[in-house]
């Protein structure tokens, strides 16, 4: 099992911590020179010192031929990209322009991992600052002479502060990289990536080395008082001196380290268009375009349209990708955070997000220019080398593995869309039949009987016979409140006693609401998330027509896939609700006094964020809000909110054989609750995770420890509506059967 | 046409299978409503030996070639149609079986008599052949009846007790010399493909736990298997658990599977479609867990709950444990 | 070139309570949904094995009954070269000898030198559809078959058939032949919805028809359900109640130590 991570407030804390010290380096220097430094005046150094002349000329063109080479490195990847199907990416600008500055200048998404996170911050601030530092010292000597007195001495000891900092960070990455090895990096073993750590660490140390012997040789004898300021540098100097080296020597070592320092550093700049550097670049533009909406509404982008070309529906070639999703695939740098909350990594499947990318990626730099060049030309045909996206590059395997549940996105520092990618590829998988058997035989189900557990339409509504009050046809009757139940909510029978729980709740709170019987089929989400978009089309098509048919104001779902699928995905068919998930209308329906728990509940329980409603929706404090009312002690799992880990069962998972052969992912989940520490119930408030969490009990052996209890048991419990006697472990399945007797 | 009710006799590695003493048993009670005899039809190589045990029958026609040895419906198709035009009988039995399936639609096109299928009971009332059908996968029972006659029948597996068509005796046994030319028939037998061995074989376990589509994935399984070695028994299967290579082929019961007869056969999500059924309703006991009340299975079996089997199995399985300790 | 004809018949669908006619002698068709035989969907899908492989042509024809316009579109979406619909005044619910014999007047019209049928179906009272058009046209049959090899000049089929206790023949026969599917090689096909109706707005199915004379010559005295549960005791209760129940059934018998 994956240790809980450290509560996100003290990663937060640290974080802050680091920032604060970064920020206060260039105070404290103020500060220390406004105390100490006001007789120095005079203070200042003779740029490029021992340097002859005609190298300054050099620096300067090398300068400007830089600026060309990285020009062309992106002018090669812009081709590249150009090769995709097109895609808006820049509406409002000052949004962007935000997410920019939060998570691109401010690396808000870093937090994740610590150790990576404050190694970054240092490397990066350390940088920046020192590439101002060098543009100051520019324009210092070529256009407006001021670092002089005590700016030069603040200046100076900023520079060198930072210069520290970033090596700490370079070491930090160096320790990380060959002595702590964390798994996720297995990829970014490339050379590319180790070549510019090193280098990173030569042009430190060598700058430090050319100050340290400039220092020796003009200022520890003239100017003793400025030494101090550089502190690396004078420590360096000490050293030198201590070791007896005169001026001439000095002078000739300086020359040595400075012709090495440079190059050095121009190198690593060419670097910026071609390596892992452009992700400076490359991810400030990605973050700059990244999708501006929750995950759900994420079929909305240009990836996920519905199919036109029926002969060649799915991603087959690069062209069928959009020149986001290309770019994309460059921005990568392999930091594995994609990984950490990958269900189908983690049980040990094919799938690995990062590896997904990273093949597009080196597919594309290896075909990609042919395809360029062949399309100069006019050609469409295929290339040397070029293979099938879905199915040979990417096997089908891989493509299944994928459980659609968002935690790839939410932890990516780039925002690359992964999702975007797995609904093209299966598109493809499906068009060409490559599915299991068992989630062909669901399709086929749903395309008949419009549920996915085969069964007759006319059973759909059977589950109300268990009730001793009638609920509403909204064909029939208008209602307020028009229930889109949902398949397993419908036909599952280790979901249905908490169907009619919802059912006797609501009525219990005296809620106008009907169902439309036999008239609901499924809406469809998950069938869309496994690349039968014509199916999706079908469903949605039927259920809006029958929507259309009933009077109401307001959608309520009990399960999260069918609140998705309503709210994001039908709009672009014609059907726009006003649309809530129950945990939504519980909360409202307690919070305005409808219903009026009638004790407090004294349960300590965890709460399991739904991917569909809370990474997909942003529906999280509202189920928080029903637990308070409640009355019970929420305790968080450290993988909580936007980290949540999924049940397992999401895109398409239900209806297929198992893929992974480690642990399953609810099984690594209920072991996460349990380890809480006496937490008695772990609440859900989605019908697919009723099943698969009861499951996971039972097979992790934890019966006595944990039950595993859908949100409104809970509040039925508390209002003391009539309940059907609980068993010990109070599992609805358990009452169902007894329901039955 | 006379009033005889024949019967084609099927014979498997020179043994009768039981499906021939079935029709055996239910000609004998046919036979005297329609008037006429029973008459068993015996093709084959070398066969004449096997006569002896068809003693329930009033007559037994042989019929010997070195082409009727492998089991080549078209051989049989040939020498039966002859044979039946000459002797025309008022009922023809046909067992629904690999060979009978092959022979039936063939017959009754070829001598324009009306057949009825899936027979699984038999009368000849008022001079017409009344049949009882299982149809629509055991869905529906159809009463159909071949007005006067004469005609065929294709009967399904269990349709009468084999015991009722086994029964001393001394028929006539008379050879005929086929009047076709067994040259002509034009499918060759290449040779038979035995199912890779090795594997348990599940004739022989006296208790059966058997698992159907109802278990859903493959991974349920160890569900049932945990009952199974709780019971010290064997797992077999539906053909759809085969087909899905859940399971090898040797598990599998049924007509195209294995005929097996357990002490107890344990059935869990198995709808118990008649070609499941045929090869597991001679069993001892039969007890059959399912969720749909209507399954057929629960027609066959001895005691039935109708049930969830994530349910129930586990609960057996521990029930069975703690009985043991 | 290898010419193979699917034909395919509708049969009511088992996920719904079977309907039963006022009249009792029939099935409630009105209310009845109808799915293709199971069977012919294997052999259609046996046939498109064989198309992949030795680039056959294959074409699909059913009768005009229940919902086939759906099925045939299927099947074009499946890829079938060809699918045709015959229409004729054999009624709502042909049986197989009148099936037959309308297939046979369309097929005088369609080259074919291979016909692939599901080996029965869940309706067949009269008897198999293979069988009975391999006679009408005098074709050698094989039946209860579940693998398929045409040799190279496309003269001749080399089938297994499916014995009891897992046991398969082969048998080689001269084509053209009809052979009854029990399973094809892979499970059938999924086809995606969108190809589906890509095929039906694209896509077209033939019309013929042909002249149905004479059936099978069985009359339908009474159809009813059978009564559930008949022979077994239901066991009730909880699942624990069921499972002490079983336990104790086990144990009067001895079957438990
Ligand atoms: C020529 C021919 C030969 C054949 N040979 C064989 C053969 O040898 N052997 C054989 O088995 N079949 C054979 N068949 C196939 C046979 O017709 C049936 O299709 C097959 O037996 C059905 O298997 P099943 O009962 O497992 O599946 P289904 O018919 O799908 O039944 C599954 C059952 O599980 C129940 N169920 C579902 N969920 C649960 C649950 N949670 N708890 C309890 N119950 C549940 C359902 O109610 C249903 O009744 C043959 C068919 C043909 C045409």
């Amino acid at each position: 099992m994956t240790v809980a991570p450290p509560a996100k407030s003290s990663k937060q804390a640290v974080v802050v911590a680091t920032y604060a010290t970064l920020a206060a380096v260039p105070i404290v220097a103020a500060a220390l020179i406004l105390a100490v430094g006001t007789d120095l005046g005079d203070a200042g150094r003779e740029v490029m010192w021992n340097i002859a002349e005609w190298a300054r000329f050099l620096l300067y063109a090398s300068a400007a031929v830089l600026v060309i080479v990285i020009a062309y490195g992106y002018y090669r990847r812009y081709e590249l990209w150009r090769l995709g199907k097109p895609e808006s990416r820049t509406d409002n600008w000052a949004e962007r322009l935000k997410a920019f500055l939060i998570y691109g200048i401010g690396q808000g998404r870093l937090p994740g991992d610590l150790y990576a996170s404050v190694m970054h911050l240092f490397i990066f601030w350390g940088w920046v600052v020192l590439f101002i530092g060098t543009a100051m010292l520019t324009i210092h000597d070529d256009f407006y002479h001021y670092l002089t007195g005590t700016t030069y001495l603040g200046y100076s000891l900023t520079l060198d502060i930072f210069g520290l900092l970033a090596l700490i960070g370079v070491g930090m990455a160096l320790v990380r990289r060959y002595l702590m090895r964390p798994p996720k990096l297995r990829l970014a073993s490339l050379w590319d990536d180790a070549v510019l750590l090193w280098l990173m660490l030569a042009i430190l140390v060598s700058g430090f080395l050319v100050e340290g012997v400039r220092i020796a040789a003009t200022e520890l004898e003239e100017n003793p008082d400025w030494a101090g300021w550089s502190p690396v540098g004078w420590v360096i100097a000490k050293v030198f001196t201590e070791a007896g080296a005169g001026t001439g020597l000095l002078q000739d070592i300086h020359q040595a380290f400075w012709w090495f320092h440079i190059p050095a550093a121009l190198a690593w700049i060419a670097w910026v268009g071609y390596g892992k550097v452009a992700h400076i670049v490359l991810g400030s533009a990605n973050i700059f375009t990244r999708r501006l909406s929750p995950t759900g509404a994420q079929i909305a982008s240009a990836a996920l349209q519905p199919i036109t070309d029926f002969k060649n529906p799915g991603v087959a070639r690069l062209q069928d990708l959009t020149w986001k999703q290309l770019m994309q695939v460059d921005v990568c740098v392999r930091c594995g955070r994609c990984e950490g909350d990958c269900p189908a990594d983690l049980n040990g499947s094919h799938l690995t997000p990062m590896g997904l990318i990273q093949d597009i990626h080196n597919y594309m730099s290896e075909v990609g220019p042919r395809l360029v060049a062949a399309q100069r030309k006019d050609g469409q045909e295929a290339v040397a080398g070029e293979r099938t996206i879905a199915g040979d590059l990417i096997p089908a395997d891989v493509i299944w593995d994928c459980f659609t549940c968002g935690a790839c996105e939410a932890q990516c520092p780039f925002f690359v869309e992964h999702l975007s990618f797995m609904v093209g590829l299966r598109r493809r998988l499906v068009d060409e039949g490559t599915l299991d058997t068992q989630l062909s035989d669901t399709l086929m189900g749903l395309s008949r009987y419009g549920n996915s557990l085969g069964q007759s339409e006319k059973l759909r509504g059977r589950w109300t016979e268990g009730l001793d009050f009638p609920v509403k046809d909204v064909r029939q009757e208008p209602a307020e409140y028009l229930w889109f139940v949902g398949d397993q909510a419908s036909y599952n029978p280790a979901a249905q006693e908490v169907t009619r729980a919802v059912a006797r709740v609501f009525n219990k709170a005296g809620l106008d609401f009907g169902i439309m019987y036999e008239g609901e089929k499924s809406a469809g989400n998950d069938v869309r998330r496994v690349g039968e978009e014509g199916l999706f089309e079908l469903l949605a098509e039927d259920n809006i027509q029958t929507l259309g048919e009933c009077q109401f104001q307001t959608i309520v779902t009990t399960d999260p896939h069918t609140f998705n699928a309503l709210k994001n995905e039908y709009p672009a068919y014609g059907g726009q609700y006003r649309i809530c998930h129950y945990t939504e209308l519980l909360a409202d329906l307690l919070e305005n006094g409808k219903l009026k728990p009638a004790r407090r509940l004294n349960h300590r329980v965890t709460y399991h964020d739904p991917c569909y409603l809370g990474r997909y929706n942003g529906v999280f404090d509202t189920p928080r809000r029903v637990l308070k009312a409640l009355g019970v002690e929420l305790v968080e799992m450290g993988r909580s909110r936007e980290r949540s880990y999924c049940c397992g069962a999401g895109g398409g998972h239900l209806w297929m054989q198992e893929t992974g052969r480690g642990e399953r992912p609810s099984e690594n989940r209920i072991r996460e609750a349990v380890a809480l520490g006496g937490v008695q119930y772990f609440v859900v408030a989605c019908p697919k995770d009723v099943s698969m969490f009861q499951d996971a009990v039972k097979t992790t052996g934890y019966e006595e420890e944990i039950a595993v209890r859908d949100i409104v048991d809970l509040v039925e419990e508390a209002l003391e509506v009539e309940v059907p006697e609980r068993e010990a472990t109070g599992s609805p399945r358990e009452s169902a059967s007894a329901m039955e007797v | 046409m006379s009033q005889d009710v024949f019967v084609l006799v099927e014979h498997l590695k020179g043994q009768l299978t039981d499906g021939t003493f079935e029709l055996l048993g239910i000609g004998r009670e046919v036979a005297p409503q329609a008037g006429g005899r029973l008459v068993a039809l015996l093709l084959g190589r070398d066969v004449r030996g096997l006569a002896e045990q068809l003693g329930a029958a009033d007559v037994v026609l042989y019929v010997e070639d070195e082409r009727l040895g492998d089991s080549v419906p078209e051989a049989y198709r040939r020498v039966l149609a002859g044979l039946l035009q000459e002797q025309s009988p008022k009922l023809t039995l046909l067992p629904t079986s690999s060979l009978g399936m092959d022979l039936a639609g063939a017959l009754s096109v070829e001598l324009n008599l009306p057949m009825i299928a899936f027979c699984k009971q038999l009368a000849v009332q008022d001079g017409s052949i009344v049949a009882t059908c299982e149809l629509y996968g055991g869905r529906a029972v159809v009463e159909a009846e071949i007005p006067e006659g004469p005609g065929l029948a294709l009967v399904l597996p269990g349709a009468c007790p084999a015991d009722k068509g086994r029964s001393e005796g001394a028929p006539a046994v008379e050879e005929v010399k086929p009047s076709v030319d067994l040259a002509e028939v034009r499918v060759r037998f290449k040779g038979l493909i035995e199912p890779p061995p090795g594997d348990v074989d599940i004739t022989r376990q006296e208790i059966l736990v058997s698992v159907g589509r109802g278990v859903q994935r493959e991974e349920n399984l160890p569900i049932v298997q945990e009952l199974a070695d709780a019971l010290g028994a064997a797992l077999s299967s539906s053909r759809p658990v085969v087909d899905q290579q859940w399971l090898p082929p040797t598990r599998q019961v049924g007509k195209s599977g294995m005929t097996v007869k357990p002490r107890l056969y344990l059935a869990v999500g198995i709808s118990g479609a008649p070609e499941h059924v045929e090869g597991m309703r001679d069993s001892d006991l039969i007890v059959a867990i399912n969720s749909d009340a209507r399954a057929p299975i629960f027609n066959v079996a001895h005691y039935g709950a109708v049930a969830d089997l994530f349910e129930v199995v586990p609960k057996l399985a521990e029930a069975v444990k703690n009985r043991g300790a | 070139m290898l010419d193979i004809v699917v034909p395919i018949k509708q049969v009511p669908d088992l996920v719904e309570e079977l309907e039963i006619d006022p009249s009792g002698t029939a099935l409630g068709l009105e209310r009845t949904r109808f799915v293709v035989n199971e069977l012919d969907d294997h052999a259609l899908e046996q046939a498109l094995l064989l198309k992949e492989k030795h680039q056959a042509q294959v074409s699909v024809i059913a009768l005009d009954v229940g919902d086939v316009e759906e099925t045939l579109f299927m099947a074009l979406a499946k890829g079938v070269d060809q699918a045709i619909k015959i229409s004729g005044d054999f009624g709502p619910a042909p049986d197989n000898h009148t099936t037959a014999r309308v297939l046979k007047d369309v097929l005088g019209g369609l080259s074919h030198n291979l016909i692939l049928t599901g080996v029965q179906a869940i309706d067949d009272l009269d008897g198999q559809l293979g069988i009975l058009l391999s006679s009408y046209l005098d074709l050698p049959y094989v039946g209860l078959v579940s693998g398929v090899q045409i040799d190279e000049g496309g003269s001749k089929a080399t089938v297994l058939k499916e014995l009891p206790g897992g046991v398969k023949a082969e048998l080689e026969l001269p084509l053209p032949a009809v052979l009854g599917i029990q399973a094809a090689e892979q499970p059938p096909r999924y086809v995606p919805v969108s190809r589906v109706r890509q095929a039906m707005r694209t896509a077209t199915i033939e019309e013929r028809s042909a002249a149905a004379e004479g059936n099978g010559h069985i009359r339908v005295r009474r159809i009813s359900k059978p009564q559930v549960g008949a022979g077994a005791e239901l066991l009730e209760g909880s699942s624990e109640d069921i499972a002490e129940q079983i336990v104790g059934i086990l144990a009067d018998r001895g079957i438990l130590r």
